[in-house]
C-alpha cells in the first residue's frame, strides 16, 4: 500500500514537472522528425545529384584497332547502362587530367594489342583506374566492368573455339578471318542484348507495399521510439546526496521513482504514438480494418513498456549518468536496427536474423507492419508479453537487489 | 601551473577508471564501430527465391552456381510460395527457371527462358539480375557457338561430324585453360592494387571525430560540477585571477587529450591502415584545440549536468548525420552552403586545420568567462 501511494505521489510530481517543462517538450518531440528530415534531405540531394550529373567514365583506347573502336563506340552510344552512366572516349593524358580535376569518376584502359590477344587467346588485363575521392562510385564501376568482362571472356572463348574448329576445315585464311570478325560482332551484340534472357516482371498489387508506405511506417516507428527515450530522460531529475538520504529515511526507494517515471512516460508516449500513427495512416492513405486500431494501441503500448523496462534496467545497473546515457543510446540503436525499421531485416546477416524474433522491437515492428501494411486482422501478443514480463522482472529484481546492497 | 596540475591529479586519482574510459572511448569506439559495421556489410546476403521447373542437369548446374555466389542466400521453393513471400517482402526477388530450359539452351534459343519477379522494394535486384543473366548467357553463348560450328561444318563440307558435346567441352576447356580476360582495379595516383573499393566505407577519422566530440563534452562536465556553492566559495581564496585559472585548466586538459589523440593516431595507423603526415598532425592539434574551447564554453552555459549530457548527446547525433559519419554519401552531394560555418567538425573532416571554429570557440570562451564575472559581481 505504502509502495503504491508513493508511486502515485511521484507520478503526480512527474506530471507537474512536465507541465513546467512544456516549452522544451515540443522541441524535443520535433527532434527525431528533424533527424529523419536531415537524412531524407541528404538522400534526396544524393539522388538528384546523380540524376543531374551522371557518373562520368572515361574510355582509353591504347590499341586503336577496328574492334576496340567499335566496342568503344557501342559503349559511348549505349543507353543500356542506364541514365546514370556516361562514357566518353579520351586519350590517356586527358583522362588523367580529368581525374585530377574530379571530372571523371574512373577510366577504363583497353591495353595495347587488345584485339590481337583476344583472337589469339592470350590473357588480357583491362585496368580500371578509379578516382580515390569517389569510393562508392568506383565500387559500382568496378562491379560493372567485372560483369562486362565476364560477358566478354565467355564470348571470347566462343570465338576462339569457332576459330579452332574453322582451322580444321578447308577454309582459306582470309575467309576464316572474315567469319571470325563477323562472329565477333555477333557475340558483341549478343552480349549487349543480354537482358533478353529474362522475362522481367514487377509484382505490384494490393498486397505489396510501396517503398513510400514501408519507409513511412519505419520512420514512424523510429520517431516513436526516440520519443519514448526523450520523455523518459526529460523526467529524470538530479538529486543531491542529502536529498537521497532524506528520502530513503522516509522509506522512498529508487524503484518507486522509476515506476512513477515509467507510468508517466508510458501514458504520454501511448497518447502521442497513437496520434502519430493515426496521422501516418491518414497521410499515407492506408485503409485499415477498424479492429486494428485497438491492436495498434496494444502493440504501441507493449513496445513502450518493454523499451522502458530496458532503459530502467540500464539505469539501475550503470551508476555514472554519462555512461548510462551512452549505454542507453547504444541499446536504442541496437533495438532499432533489430526491428528492421532502419534496414529491412532480410538484408542483414543470417546469424543476426536468427536472434531477431527474440527481440521485442522486431516483434512490435513486424506486427505493426502486418496490421497496417499487410491488412492482417490478427496480432500475436504472446512474445511481446513474455519479454515485457522478463524485463519487468529483471528491472524490479535488480532494483530491489541494489536497494538491499545500499542499505 | 604546477599547483593546478597537482590539484587536478588529486581529483583525477579518485575517478581514474571513468577518466580513462572517456579518454579511450574515441579510439575503442571507432575501432569497434568500423570492425562491426564492416563485418555486417561483408556477411550480409540478399535472400532470393529460385523456382526450378526444369528437372535437367543444366538447370541444376545453374542453381548450383547461383547458390555458390557470395552475394545471395538462395531459397528453393515453388512459384506460389515464392511469390507469396515476395509480396510479404521476405524475399528480395524471385527467379524462375522455366520448363524446357535445357532444351532451349542447347538449341541456341535464349529469349525469356527465365522469369524474374521483383517489387518496388527490391533494393538489390539489379546486381543479382546481372549475375544470373551472365551465368545463363555463358551457357547459351556456348550453345550458340557450337550450333554455328556445326552449321559451318556442313557449309564447308567438313569431313568429320562434330558432336555438340565435343564442341561444348572444347569451349569450356578454352575458357578454363587460358585465363582470358582479367580486370584489375587501382586508384589514380597509387600503385597499390590491393585496395579494393567497397560499397559503403566509413571514414575512420570522421567516426573518431564524433566520438571525440562526445567524450570531450562529457569530460568537461567539471565546469558545471564546480559551479556548486561548496566549490565556488573557495575560488575567492586562490591567488590567481579566474581568467588565468581557467585558461591553465583548459591547456592542461588540452595536453591530456592530445596525448590520447596521438595514441589514436598510432592505433589507427597500425590497426586500420591510415596514413600519417605532418600536415595531418597539425590538423589534429587544431581540431583538439577547438574541441577543448568549445566544450568549455558550452559547459559553462549549463547549470545541471543531466541536461548538459542530454544536449551533448543530441549534438553528437546531429553532427554525426550532418558530417556523413553514419550515411557516408556526403562525397557526392554538393556541399551544403556555409557547411564550415554550421558544422564545427567540417574543417577537420575535409582535412583542413580548424581555424574558423577555433576562433569562434575562443570568442565563446571569452563571453562565458565575462558573463561569469558579471554574475559574480
Amino acid at each position: 500500500m505504502q509502495f503504491l501511494k508513493l508511486v502515485s505521489l511521484f507520478t503526480k510530481n512527474n506530471l507537474m514537472q512536465l507541465r513546467r517543462k512544456w516549452r522544451s517538450l515540443p522541441l524535443l518531440l520535433l527532434f527525431p522528425i528533424f533527424l529523419i528530415g536531415l537524412v531524407a534531405f541528404i538522400l534526396v540531394a544524393y539522388i538528384t545529384n546523380i540524376q543531374e550529373k551522371p557518373i562520368q567514365i572515361g574510355l582509353v583506347d591504347l590499341d586503336q584497332s577496328a574492334e576496340t573502336a567499335m566496342v568503344i563506340r557501342l559503349l559511348e552510344e549505349s543507353s543500356q547502362l542506364g541514365d546514370y552512366l556516361h562514357m566518353k572516349r579520351f586519350s590517356e593524358q586527358e583522362a588523367k587530367e580529368k581525374i585530377e580535376h574530379d571530372e571523371l569518376v574512373a577510366y577504363i584502359l583497353f591495353p595495347e594489342e587488345f584485339t590481337n590477344k583476344l583472337y589469339s587467346g592470350e590473357s588480357i588485363v583491362v585496368t580500371v583506374v578509379g578516382n580515390p575521392n569517389r569510393e562508392m562510385e568506383s565500387y559500382l564501376i568496378k562491379e560493372l566492368v567485372n560483369s562486362a568482362a565476364r560477358h566478354i571472356s565467355s564470348s571470347q572463348a566462343n570465338i576462339l573455339t569457332i576459330n579452332h574448329f574453322a582451322k580444321q576445315l578447308d577454309i582459306d585464311t582470309e575467309t576464316r578471318n572474315e567469319i571470325v570478325l563477323e562472329q565477333f560482332n555477333e557475340f558483341l551484340l549478343y552480349a549487349i542484348s543480354k537482358d533478353n534472357v529474362l522475362d522481367q516482371q514487377i509484382v505490384s498489387n494490393n498486397a505489396t507495399s510501396t517503398p513510400k508506405e514501408y519507409f513511412g511506417l519505419a520512420a514512424g516507428f523510429f520517431v516513436f521510439t526516440i520519443w519514448i527515450f526523450t520523455i523518459y530522460q526529460l523526467l529524470y531529475r538530479e538529486q543531491s546526496e542529502e536529498i537521497q538520504t532524506r528520502m530513503m529515511l522516509y522509506g522512498v526507494t529508487e524503484l518507486q521513482q522509476i515506476m512513477a517515471r515509467i507510468i508517466m512516460t508510458c501514458l504520454i508516449s501511448i497518447i502521442l504514438g497513437t496520434l502519430l500513427f493515426l496521422g501516418l495512416i491518414h497521410v499515407l492513405d492506408l485503409s485499415i480494418h477498424h479492429d486494428n486500431y485497438a491492436r495498434l494501441i496494444a502493440l504501441l503500448g507493449l513496445h513502450t513498456i518493454n523499451f522502458l523496462f530496458v532503459l530502467a534496467i540500464i539505469e539501475t545497473t550503470v551508476h555514472s549518468k554519462k555512461l548510462q546515457l551512452l549505454v542507453q543510446i547504444i541499446f536504442t540503436i541496437i533495438l532499432l536496427l533489430a526491428s528492421g525499421s532502419i534496414i529491412p531485416a532480410i538484408y542483414l546477416p543470417l546469424y543476426m536474423q536468427e536472434y531477431f524474433p527474440y527481440v521485442f522491437s522486431y516483434q512490435a515492428f513486424h506486427w505493426l507492419e502486418e496490421i497496417i501494411l499487410n491488412r492482417r486482422v490478427y496480432a500475436d501478443y504472446i512474445p511481446l508479453l513474455l519479454s515485457a514480463g522478463i524485463s519487468a522482472f529483471l528491472a524490479i529484481g535488480l532494483s530491489l537487489l541494489k536497494e538491499r546492497v545500499k542499505s | 601551473m604546477n599547483d593546478i596540475l597537482f590539484t587536478r591529479l588529486l581529483l583525477w586519482k579518485k575517478k581514474v577508471m571513468s577518466m580513462l574510459f572517456w579518454l579511450l572511448l574515441p579510439i575503442l569506439g571507432t575501432y569497434l564501430f568500423i570492425t562491426i559495421a564492416n563485418t555486417i556489410q561483408e556477411d550480409s546476403k540478399v535472400p532470393i527465391g529460385i523456382v526450378v521447373e526444369d528437372e535437367s542437369e543444366l538447370a541444376n548446374d545453374l542453381l548450383k552456381s547461383i547458390t555458390e555466389s557470395e552475394l545471395v542466400q538462395v531459397y528453393e521453393t515453388t512459384e506460389i510460395e515464392a511469390l507469396y513471400q515476395l509480396e510479404k517482402h521476405e524475399l528480395d526477388s524471385v527467379f524462375i527457371i522455366h520448363k524446357g530450359y535445357e532444351q532451349a539452351v542447347n538449341s541456341g534459343m535464349r529469349n525469356k527462358i527465365l522469369s524474374s519477379y521483383r517489387t518496388e522494394l527490391s533494393i538489390a535486384y539489379s546486381p543479382i539480375k546481372e549475375m544470373i543473366v551472365s551465368l545463363v548467357q555463358e551457357e547459351t553463348g556456348r550453345a550458340k557457338a557450337a550450333n554455328f560450328i556445326i552449321q559451318m561444318n556442313e557449309q564447308f563440307n567438313g569431313t568429320e561430324p562434330w558432336t555438340l558435346e565435343e564442341i561444348l567441352k572444347k569451349t569450356i576447356q578454352v575458357q578454363l585453360d587460358e585465363n582470358l580476360l582479367n580486370t584489375t582495379f587501382t586508384y589514380y595516383g597509387t600503385t597499390n592494387s590491393e585496395v579494393e573499393p567497397s560499397l559503403i566505407s566509413w571514414n575512420t577519422w570522421t567516426i573518431w571525430a564524433i566520438f571525440s566530440l562526445l567524450s570531450s563534452l562529457f569530460l568537461f562536465d567539471w565546469v558545471i560540477k564546480e559551479k556548486s556553492l561548496a566549490v565556488s566559495a573557495r575560488y575567492t581564496f586562490i591567488n590567481m585571477s579566474k581568467w588565468s585559472y581557467y585558461f591553465k585548466l583548459i591547456i592542461l586538459y588540452f595536453l591530456m587529450f592530445l596525448l590520447f589523440d596521438l595514441m589514436a593516431l598510432a592505433v589507427f595507423t597500425v590497426g586500420l591502415g591510415e596514413t600519417i603526415s605532418l600536415h595531418f598532425i597539425f590538423v589534429l592539434i587544431s581540431f583538439r584545440f577547438m574541441l577543448c574551447l568549445l566544450s568549455f564554453s558550452i559547459a559553462s552555459f549549463f547549470r545541471k549536468t543531466a541536461r548538459y549530457y542530454g544536449i551533448s548527446l543530441l549534438m553528437a547525433i546531429v553532427l554525426a548525420i550532418l558530417t556523413g559519419a553514419i550515411i557516408p554519401v556526403h562525397q557526392f552531394i554538393p556541399e551544403i552552403p556555409f557547411a564550415d560555418v554550421i558544422n564545427p567538425l567540417h574543417a577537420f573532416i575535409s582535412g583542413n586545420p580548424t581555424i574558423l571554429w577555433s576562433s569562434i570557440s575562443f570568442m565563446l570562451v571569452l563571453i562565458s568567462l565575462l558573463r561569469k564575472d558579471v554574475t559574480n559581481a
